[in-house]
């Protein structure tokens, strides 16, 4: 956990932590203004924009002809509070290959059955291999160098009804598809879809749904069916942890 | 007189709305019924298989979505931490223990009229076992929001009454609207199967599918239909087949399989029967189109629809006329129900 500033009274509430609870943050940007004084003045209206005091710039450099990189130190003196964020169990701890073995070793006792996909007409196989494949990414290998995954990577351009009969026929406890969201609902449609077909098949209640991509986040995740949803910035073992911990303590949707 | 949304629900205790697309007003239309029960002094219950009342849509994040607004005395199932947010003074009664990406889903009680967001349980089941826990609790009728294009909460194992909203956002006219509302009606108001040795069939067939050609069944590999080729269709399926053979589905009906059953087209008709409407996934084509090719699709039980509401304005700019929607809509040979604006009708 990130330190409390004052942990003795129970308070929950923090913001940005360089020293002594100060708010420091870094903001880097480029401007379209040349090399020049209007350049800083105008990094420091933006960071007052965004709610920084005391801000200066730190750094400033000519990219090109008209651009100019600046790095800017401000002070955000608002406070967060943790309690109002949480949301409940959902925060995963996160643990590495070596833990993420031996706890489901421990609290499942079994492989977990997997199956991924990249869904519809995404051709985008980047997420959900960099998710599955041995390989991995990022020096953290994919769900296929586990013992406690089975692993079945689908590729990509995967129709809906063939995941859903590839999690019947191997007994899925996870389905993982990737997506690229783009504002058309094409992309959205898919991925309801799916959840719609588990739904049909009755296996909703024992199968966990984890959707993946570039702009997925937790509120589309809900909005979709789906029990999760992971954006840039997931390793492998991220997405190994929740899978496992869910499965392991969760009374529900993968009841079992 | 203008037929209200209260009025078309009626005594109906589960109401579950679903939205053909996003922007087609879901939300607004809980609203006014929700206004409209609330004027009945009727004790009410909501929740929301997706997310509800936040305040900005998910994917366009300058777009403002409207709120939900719900009197004291409200039974609401969404996350602790959204009632908390809320700010409203409310009771905890149940914790469901159901997980969401939002959080975990609890029930609590309103003590004062509170601006809302909704975020309930993501699945059928969840769903139907909170409804009821909800209205064990004391409500009159329990409101149960879709999400998107989401349409599980109106199987009839979840919902009584299903409301659907359509809008400008799914066409450039009137017509092309109704056209493709008339598409999603179609799988709405699928016959009810009326045979009953095949009712018992589909009953005994627990979850199997099964074809019944003449006196003979035959029960089909798990994921049949989902994994259908034209090589894997059992003999009573393929041309020159004689026979009105019956296809039970225990579980979807995809598309794909109406489209290998017409590629391999048969001179007498196939009766496919799903167990209800929320199991059928076809869009390319309507459900009459596949009637006209011999493809009948019946089911064992109906959703019951009650209203139909339109929205008339398509972000960020487009905007039809109301009446006329409202009219080319109700001019739907299905649309055997009322077809309400609730904002042209409040």
């Amino acid at each position: 956990m990130p330190p409390s500033s004052t942990p003795e009274t129970g308070d929950r509430t923090v913001r940005p932590y360089a020293d002594r609870d100060d708010g420091m943050v870094q903001v880097s940007f480029t401007l379209p203004v040349p090399y020049s004084r209007s350049a800083r003045l105008a990094a420091l209206e933006i960071a007052r924009g965004m709610g920084l005091s005391r801000a200066e710039v730190v750094h400033s450099q000519e990219v090109t002809d008209g651009y100019t990189y600046l790095i800017v130190y401000g002070s955000f003196e608002q406070r967060i509070d943790l309690d109002a964020i949480a949301r409940d169990e959902l925060d995963v701890e996160f643990m590495d290959h070596d833990e993420i073995e031996a706890f489901a070793a421990r609290e499942i006792g079994r492989p977990v059955v997997v199956v991924g996909a990249s869904t519809g007409s995404d051709t985008h196989s980047v997420g959900i291999d960099a998710m599955l494949n041995l390989k991995g990414y990022d020096g953290h290998h994919g769900l296929e160098a586990y013992d406690a995954f089975a692993t079945h990577n689908l590729g990509s351009q995967v129709a809906n009804a063939r995941v859903l009969a590839k999690a019947m026929e191997v007994g899925a406890d996870a389905i993982v598809v990737s997506q690229t969201v783009t504002q058309q609902d094409l992309h959205i449609h898919n991925l309801t879809e799916l959840v719609e077909m588990v739904e049909a098949e009755g296996l909703r209640e024992r199968t966990l749904m984890v959707c993946g991509g570039p702009r997925i986040s937790d509120e589309l995740a809900k909005e979709l069916g789906y029990d999760a949803g992971f954006s840039k910035g997931t390793l492998p073992n991220h997405l190994a942890s929740f899978l496992v911990r869910r499965l392991a303590t969760a009374p529900s949707p993968a009841a079992r | 007189m203008t037929a209200s949304l209260a009025h078309s629900v009626g005594d109906v205790r589960r109401v579950a709305f679903v939205g053909l697309a996003k922007n087609t007003g879901k939300t607004v239309a809980v609203g006014a019924l929700i206004e409209e029960l609330t004027a009945l002094r009727r004790p009410l219950a909501i929740t929301s298989i997706g997310r509800d009342g936040e305040e900005f849509d998910v994917l366009h994040p300058r777009m403002r979505k409207p709120p939900v607004r719900c009197p004291a005395g409200t039974l609401v199932a969404t996350t602790a931490s959204m009632l908390k947010r809320s700010g409203a003074a409310h009771r905890v009664l149940v914790d469901t223990g159901v997980q969401t990406p939002l959080g975990r889903v609890v029930v609590g009680r309103l003590l004062e009229p509170a601006q809302i967001e909704v975020a309930g349980p993501s699945s059928a089941s969840q769903i139907a076992a909170v409804v009821e826990e909800m209205l064990e609790l004391g409500a009159d009728h329990a409101i149960v929001d879709g999400s998107i294009d989401r349409r599980a909460a109106a199987a009839p194992d979840v919902a009584d009454a299903v409301v659907i909203s359509t809008g400008a956002v799914l066409g450039a006219d009137e017509s092309e609207v109704a056209t493709v509302t008339d598409r999603a009606l179609g799988v709405a108001h699928l016959p009810r199967l009326r045979d009953q040795r095949l009712r018992r069939l589909a009953a005994e067939a627990g979850g199997r599918d099964l074809l019944v050609a003449g006196e003979a069944t035959t029960p089909l590999p798990p994921g049949f239909a989902l994994t259908v080729e034209p090589g894997t269709l059992p003999p009573a399926l393929r041309p020159g087949a004689t026979g009105s053979p019956v296809l039970l589905l225990g579980g979807v009906l995809p598309e794909r399989l109406l489209e290998v059953l017409l590629r391999h087209r048969r001179r007498t008709g196939v009766t496919l029967v799903a167990k209800d409407p929320t199991k059928v996934f076809v869009s390319n084509r309507s459900v009459d189109w596949y009637r006209e090719q011999g493809l009948r699709i019946e089911v064992l039980r109906r959703a019951w629809l009650r209203a139909i509401t339109v929205n008339p304005t398509a972000p960020p700019s487009s905007r039809l006329d109301s009446r006329r929607l409202r009219a080319s809509i109700a001019g739907l040979v299905r649309a055997r129900v009322p077809v309400l604006d609730v904002r042209a009708s409040a």
